[in-house]
């Protein structure tokens, strides 16, 4: 609280706002695996707690899916809804999530998505490291 | 849940269950909440909770199914009806919203609108026990041309609620079955029962069991339609999931699911455009050929 940043959270901004500032992204989420924000970069009048327990079911959901399936591990998901592409990518701490209109690159958001979970989980090491070796 | 009938059996202390009526007062257990007030008989407590509730959260269908009970046991038809058919709005498959409306129409003596009501809450919950019932009894004293229509004679008023006919299936199968980005594809019921369609992904001893992944499809659409619903964040339209294996594109169609893998090194704007063109054409069949090609164009 006395205004020192760490380098670590800078690189958390710099993702979260790599990622909201591409083309079709109305927001960015960090959400821990049971649904709380970690960081949350809204442009517009959300709420990114709903948004963050969103993320969390949302991967879950996939996750859960392609177990049953046999199809291996969830890498993105992707929830098209009449006003939103959802787009969901798990990370070691959780999930990350792009909420961007529904006509949005899935390509380009996605390329976003991984260059955003890879800064993040860098970042997030540095913080967390005992939580990010070992998410379970 | 449990903790809730628990409480409404086994008659806890009044200041714990205060204290747990408190806790989660704020949160979306309000509509629970609000229904244990109701049934306790506190009318006035149970609304005063429930509007503060949809409040907060404006979008949660089940919100407004318990507003509506609660009105209705302060003998407010009117405003029941509104809620529920509010609710509906929000979750146009909320059984409990079509259930509550089939009584309103059996309490007025519309017989046809109350079994089309529970036809359509036992499409979204197949095991509604008491919807099951209620339509045993509303069918009773139905007159049979009347029963006919309400049984599916009657055209559908809109194409996207035709329903998925062995002819769309085939169609839709066919379509899909010539892109170059889709290997295979699977339609199953409500019910999560295959309709038509195969699997082909995986070795044959880890391949998906075509029952189980018709079941799977089904649920992760229902689920992810209810999640989305409650969020305010719109109708659910279609989920892709990737994994290094490849992709799968779960896709809701009229009354029933489409599951497709996707090749892996397809490129996943252009095969999810394929899914989205071949499913649009199929839910503008009952229109005419120019008007459905028109829409596509403009697409």
């Amino acid at each position: 609280m006395n205004g020192w940043l760490p380098p670590e959270k800078s690189g958390l901004d710099l993702a979260m706002n790599g990622l909201t500032g591409t083309m079709g992204v109305l927001a960015g989420v960090v959400a821990a695996e049971d649904g709380l924000p970690i960081a949350v970069r809204l442009r517009s009048d959300q709420n990114g707690e709903v948004w963050a327990a969103a993320a969390s079911a949302m991967g879950r959901i996939g996750r859960k899916v392609l177990a049953k399936l046999s199809k291996g591990e969830l890498q993105v998901g992707v929830f098209d809804t009449d006003r939103y592409r959802l787009i969901v990518r798990p990370i070691s701490l959780g999930y990350l999530l792009a909420v961007c209109e529904p006509k949005a690159s899935i390509g380009v958001v996605t390329m976003e998505l991984e260059a955003a979970a890879k800064a993040l989980d860098q970042s997030l090491f540095v913080i967390m490291p005992r939580a990010v070796a070992d998410p379970a | 849940m449990r903790e809730l009938c628990g409480a409404e059996s086994e008659q806890p202390d009044p200041r714990a269950r205060r204290r747990f009526l408190r806790r989660g007062a704020d949160s979306l257990r309000f509509a629970e909440l609000a229904d244990l007030r109701r049934r306790a008989g506190e009318l006035t407590e149970a609304t005063a909770l429930c509007a503060r509730g949809l409040l907060r959260y404006p979008n949660y269908a089940t919100g407004h199914v318990v507003m509506g009970e609660i009105f209705y046991s302060r003998q407010l038809v009117d405003k029941a009806r509104e809620q529920w058919q509010e609710a509906l709005r929000l979750d146009p498959q909320h059984p409990r919203a079509h259930y509550r409306l089939a009584e309103l129409h059996l309490l007025c003596g519309e017989r046809g609108e109350a079994i089309a009501e529970l036809e359509s809450a036992l499409l979204a919950d197949p095991n509604f026990a008491q919807a099951h019932l209620l339509l045993t009894e509303a069918q009773g004293g139905q007159p049979e041309e009347t029963a006919g229509a309400c049984h599916g004679a009657t055209p559908p008023e809109h194409p996207h609620q035709l329903p998925m006919t062995t002819a769309r299936c085939s169609e839709l199968l066919g379509a899909l079955q010539r892109s170059e980005f889709v290997t295979s594809v699977l339609i199953s019921d409500a019910n999560g029962l295959p309709l038509a369609g195969t699997l082909s992904w995986g070795s044959a001893s880890d391949r998906a069991d075509p029952q189980v992944a018709a079941a799977v499809s089904t649920a992760v659409a229902q689920e992810s339609t209810k999640l989305l619903s409650l969020l305010g964040a719109g109708e659910l339209t279609s989920v892709l999931l990737c994994s290094a294996a490849g992709a799968i594109r779960c896709c809701s169609l009229p009354g029933a699911t489409l599951i497709a893998e996707l090749a892996p090194e397809a490129p996943l704007g252009a095969a999810d455009a394929e899914i989205t063109e071949a499913v649009a054409r199929l839910r503008l069949r009952g229109d005419s050929d120019g008007e459905a090609d028109e829409w596509l164009v403009a697409a």
